[in-house]
Parts: structure tokens; C-alpha cells; sequence
């Protein structure tokens, strides 16, 4: 029996996802509030500060949770509907566990057999998928060895292998090194250049505001606003945002990033603070992400400096909304 | 990573799903777990308890010289299958390994990844009983067939005849067992968060069966299980006297008992929500 794509050829111009006065409480507690939208092709990104709710619509959508009100659409069927949605549905969520003693090969062609492929074409779609993400040479290890970024592949390589029309990645550049963000970014921008659509969230607007056509912000569970990225960009661009970048030698990058101007001129740094302890790390102040971005990527390149890990330090969107917005909140 | 590799969707490799062969997938993944080493460990222990006690206590026999049969009688037997096997180890087994299925990948939170997979939720937990029940029946159907067969080498009297059939009739209750406690605590799994007090309960109500009303011990397990055991085992001295029922009656009540069970399991099962806590 062959499992059919339950896509009429009419409803290719529909949008992909569709959520009509949608709302989720946790008893008393507000997850989202009447979000009403629509979600077609190409990256979407999903912003909001820590609990704006944006784990909670993508879960909604998905149908790991049943929405308290309102009506969900995905791929023109509902999320309760396993059979005709997954084939086609790809969700990396925010729970960054796998089962005990998996390895990164197993995990991945195991989940392509629950899709009710062969195991031999199970084994060929599970390579093209570890390949496309660069863990072929790491997928025999155990998955508890596995860094943050491995981790984060090998849950895109998941989904990418069963090649679904949608995917919605919850987080997916949290934990990765600036290269490893660079990569992954690229990597978007192909699925979405094969004509796939894309919904990625995370709690900052720069970190996504290169790769994304257009944006939904989400506020204390509220819509905030939505619209394509170019109208904010500018706008975002004027933003500073702080970052800690742990690194063995954070007086170099400081030295390296205050030194460096962007096109415009302006300073790449223009707030820098060294962290010996607990472990050498440096919080800097950026009015130019993407050019810092560029620059660190070029130092790392070169050998100039090392490291380790780098996470967005002003998880505070309000700053943002407020300069998008001029108001507090929706 | 290779960006820049083909797109995924290639013309000339399309495989094929099948639904059929995804459900049989996770029924093998399912069963495989459950007998996975890291957990199944304790589980195999308990089962071959029986027949390792049986063993030292006709090797202790012969130790001090005393012949093993006088000891290891049909009647010591029948009172070993009641409480060690019936009462405890498929007891406690099966809570173990059915509370497990669902509360498990609860506590592990790795439920997800079965919820976006294209098979219905009311098969995944069909499916994760029917391991669970495979499981069980080889775990503590085998530990029964290997403590009879203990007894028997220990008695140095091979099956044979009426024997066979009597050995037949303790895998086959060891079994009806295993359905009826493992369908109750797969809906206690999948129905309670806290599954252990209920258990608890639930043993005790086992225990005291033969202290309730005829009408009341009919609200239990342990009663057609009796009605059902191959041996004879002795009254309590106060209590009530089990009403009696026949054979297939018991029989039909434990399968009913079972079947229902298990389907408000897998009922409640394909409503769960992904919600593992602290994690919004």
C-alpha cells in the first residue's frame, strides 16, 4: 500500500498554514491569544521574547497540543490528522532529548521505517539527509555524545530526510557557533529555494532577520505584528544588541572588534566587557550585527581568534518592540 | 554542511511509503524497548525468580540428603504459582513494563517524536500494548514454563501426558495474567501522572480479595485467575468463599476485563498532550 500526498493541485496556492482566532490556555495561563494568520512559502520567522508563546503555535501546529479555541490548517488538513499531515510536516521542537543509547544514524533511519519506508530505502534517504547536514562522518557515535550543534543536526537531518514540504524549527540556530549559524542559515535558504516553506523561531530578531522573507513577532502570547522583513529591517539594523562570546582570548576579539568598522564606518563593538571567570568569555554591544557577524566569521577563518560558543545576551525584545512599534505591545 | 547539495526531491529517488510497514516498525521499536537491556534487566530477574527459588531449595534438598519431591509437591507448586508468580512478579512485572510504555517516554520526554510520525495515535498505542504484551508473555510466560520445568527436573519426572497439560494451564493463566494486570496498568500509565499510589492500591485490593463480599471479589483480577489456576490451593481460614464460575466464563471476563482496559489505555494515550513541564 502506498501512502498518497493528500495535496490537491488547487491547493498549491493556498497557504501552507492557516490559523484562524487560534487560542491555548494552560488552566488559568495564557499560552497564545486569538492568533489569526497565514503562512505560505519561502522562511517565516516566528519572534518573541522568552515565553511570547512561540514553542506553544508551533506546537498547536504541529498537534502536539489541541488548541482551547479556534481552527488550524496545515497543508490543507488538520493537525490531527497523522497520516495525511507528517509525510509532509517536519518539526524540530524545543525538547533537545533523545532516547537513551540512540545513535545518530540509528535515530534518524528509525524514523524514516515509522514513516513506512524500506529499511534499504530508509538507509539511502537517511545518508543524503546526514550528508546535506554534515554529521555523516559523527552519525555512528552515541547521541549523548553529541555537542549542542550535533545535536541540533542530527534533529534537522530527522526531518530533512523524509524530505517534507514544511518544516517548522523550533530554536534551531540556540547552541550553534557563529560558522555553524552561517552554515545552517545557508542551509534555509536552499529548502527554501526547492520550494519548501519554513517556520523558525527564535528570541532574536537578528539572528534571523538575513534569511527570513518575512516575520511574525509574538508578545505575552499576542500577535505583535507580522509583515515582510525588509519593511524592519533598516529599523533592526539601528538596534544594538549585546552578545557574550565565550572564547579563549575575548581581549583579542575585543581589541580585533573595536579596532573594525563596518561599511557606514561605525565601530563593529562599541561595548566590550572581558569575563575571566567562570570561563574567559567576552559581552559585547554590536550596532552592526551582520557585519560583525562577517568579521568574527573572517577572524575564526584566519586563525586569529577561537570560539567556543556565542549566545544572544539581551533576551529583552520589548527594547525592539517598542522601537518597531512605538508601543509597549500589541 | 552542504548547502549546495542537489535538492532533496530528485526525480529519479522516490521512495515508496507504506503504511502498514511504518506500524509494524514501531511495533518492533516498541517491543525492542521494552526489552532493552537498561530496562529489561530487573524484569528478567524477576521472571526467572521462581524457578531459580525452586532449584536452590531442591539443591538444598539433596544437600542435606531429604529427596526434593517430598518438598517441591504439586500442592507447594500451586501455592508458589498463586503468590510468587501471579502475585508478585506478573504483578509487579507488568507494572513495571506497562506503567513504563507511555509514562516512561513521559518522564524521558521523547514522546514527540511518536506524535509527528504518520501513523494514528490510536495505532501507536495499540501498538505500544501489543509490545508491551509480547513482552510480557515471553518475560513472564517463559518464567512460568521454566519454573515448572524446574520443578520437574528437580522431581526427576519428566512432563509427560496430563502433565503437559497441566503446564499448559500455568503459561496459559501466567498469560490471561499478564492481559488483564497489563492492560489496567496501561491505562494507569497512560491515564495518571502519578501511577504508583493507584498501583499500590490496586495491590492491595488484589491482596484482600478473599476478605470482600462474593459481589466484590468479582472486581478484581485475582479472582478468575483462581477460578482458572490448573492447581489446587487452600481456603483462607476466615473470609468469604469465592462464588464459582466457570471456566470460560472467567476466561471471557479476564479477555473482557483486558480488552476494555487497554482501550481506554490507548484512548487516553492518543489524547495526551505534549506537555512535560518547565520547558515554556
Amino acid at each position: 500500500m502506498s501512502a498518497s500526498i493528500p495535496m490537491a493541485a488547487g491547493r498549491e496556492a493556498e497557504p501552507m498554514i492557516r490559523l484562524e482566532s487560534v487560542s491555548r490556555f494552560y488552566g488559568d495561563v495564557l499560552g497564545v491569544n486569538r492568533i489569526s494568520l497565514e503562512v505560505s512559502g519561502g522562511i517565516t520567522s516566528l519572534i518573541g521574547p522568552n515565553g511570547a508563546g512561540k514553542s506553544t503555535l508551533m506546537n498547536l501546529i504541529a498537534g502536539l497540543i489541541p488548541p482551547t479555541r479556534g481552527r488550524i490548517t496545515v497543508l490543507g488538513v488538520t493537525p490531527s490528522e497523522a497520516e495525511s499531515l507528517f509525510p509532509q510536516l517536519g518539526f524540530c521542537t524545543q525538547y533537545d532529548v533523545f532516547p537513551a543509547g540512540a545513535r545518530g544514524r540509528d535515530w534518524v533511519r528509525q524514523n524514516l521505517l515509522w514513516h513506512g519506508y524500506s529499511r534499504g530505502d530508509a538507509a539511502a534517504m537517511c545518508e543524503r539527509a546526514l550528508a546535506r547536514v554534515g554529521m555523516t562522518a559523527a552519525a555512528a557515535k552515541k547521541l549523548e555524545s553529541y555537542s549542542k550543534g550535533m545535536r541540533q543536526r542530527i534533529r534537522l537531518a530527522q526531518i530533512l530526510a523524509f524530505e517534507p514540504r514544511l518544516l517548522i524549527l523550533d530554536e534551531p540556530l540556540n547552541g550553534l557557533d557563529p560558522l555553524a549559524r552561517t552554515e545552517m542559515a545557508a542551509l534555509f535558504r536552499s529548502l527554501a529555494a526547492e520550494g519548501r516553506g519554513l517556520l523558525i523561531s527564535s528570541h532574536i530578531l537578528h539572528e534571523v532577520e538575513a534569511m527570513s522573507d518575512r516575520v511574525i513577532l509574538l508578545r505575552d502570547g499576542y500577535l505583535a505584528g507580522e509583515g515582510g522583513i525588509g519593511s524592519v529591517r533598516e529599523e533592526i539594523q539601528e538596534h544594538e544588541l549585546q552578545w557574550l562570546v565565550r572564547c579563549p582570548k575575548p581581549a583579542r576579539l575585543a581589541a580585533l572588534g573595536l579596532e573594525a568598522r563596518a561599511e557606514n564606518g561605525r565601530p563593529l563593538i562599541n561595548q566590550a566587557r572581558v569575563f575571566d571567570r567562570p570561563e574567559p568569555a567576552l559581552l559585547l554591544g554590536t550596532p552592526a550585527p551582520a557585519a560583525f557577524f562577517l568579521a568574527l566569521n573572517a577572524w575564526i577563518a584566519r586563525g586569529e581568534i577561537e570560539v567556543e560558543t556565542i549566545t544572544p545576551a539581551d533576551d529583552d525584545l520589548d527594547a525592539v518592540y517598542r522601537y518597531l512599534f512605538g508601543q509597549e505591545g500589541a | 554542511m552542504n548547502s549546495s547539495a542537489a535538492s532533496l526531491t530528485h526525480d529519479a529517488f522516490r521512495p515508496q511509503r507504506d503504511a502498514g510497514r511504518g506500524f509494524r516498525a514501531w511495533l518492533a521499536y516498541e517491543f525492542k524497548r521494552a526489552l532493552a537491556p537498561r530496562r529489561a534487566g530487573a524484569l528478567v530477574a524477576l521472571a526467572l525468580l521462581p524457578a531459580a527459588i525452586i532449584l536452590l531449595l531442591g539443591w538444598v534438598a539433596r544437600w542435606h540428603g531429604d529427596n526434593p519431591a517430598s518438598m517441591l509437591s504439586p500442592g507447594f507448586y500451586a501455592r508458589l504459582f498463586d503468590e510468587l508468580l501471579l502475585r508478585t512478579v506478573v504483578f509487579f512485572g507488568c507494572a513495571w513494563l506497562f506503567i513504563q510504555l507511555v509514562r516512561g517516554e513521559l518522564t524521558a520526554r521523547t514522546l514527540h517524536y511518536a506524535w509527528l510520525v504518520p501513523v494514528r495515535r490510536t495505532r501507536l498505542g495499540g501498538g505500544k500494548f501489543l509490545a508491551g504484551m509480547g513482552a510480557a508473555l515471553l518475560l513472564f510466560g517463559g518464567g512460568t514454563l521454566l519454573s515448572r520445568l524446574a520443578i520437574e527436573y528437580m522431581r526427576d519426572l519428566p512432563p509427560a501426558g496430563a502433565e503437559w497439560g497441566t503446564l499448559g494451564g500455568y503459561v496459559g493463566v501466567a498469560a490471561l495474567a499478564c492481559l488483564g494486570y497489563g492492560a489496567v496498568f496501561f491505562l494507569l500509565g497512560a491515564g495518571v501522572r502519578q501511577p504508583l499510589f493507584p498501583a499500590l492500591a490496586f495491590y492491595g485490593w488484589e491482596q484482600i480479595n478473599f476478605l470482600l463480599p462474593p459481589w466484590l471479589q468479582r472486581c478484581s483480577i485475582i479472582y478468575y485467575l483462581h477460578a482458572l489456576h490448573p492447581g489446587s490451593i487452600p481456603q483462607h481460614e476466615w473470609g468469604f468463599v469465592p462464588p464459582p464460575i466457570s471456566y470460560g466464563a472467567a476466561i471471557a471476563w479476564l479477555l473482557g476485563i483486558g480488552a476494555l482496559s487497554a482501550w481506554l489505555g490507548v484512548r487516553r494515550f492518543a489524547r495526551l498532550e505534549i506537555s512535560y513541564g518547565g520547558e515554556e
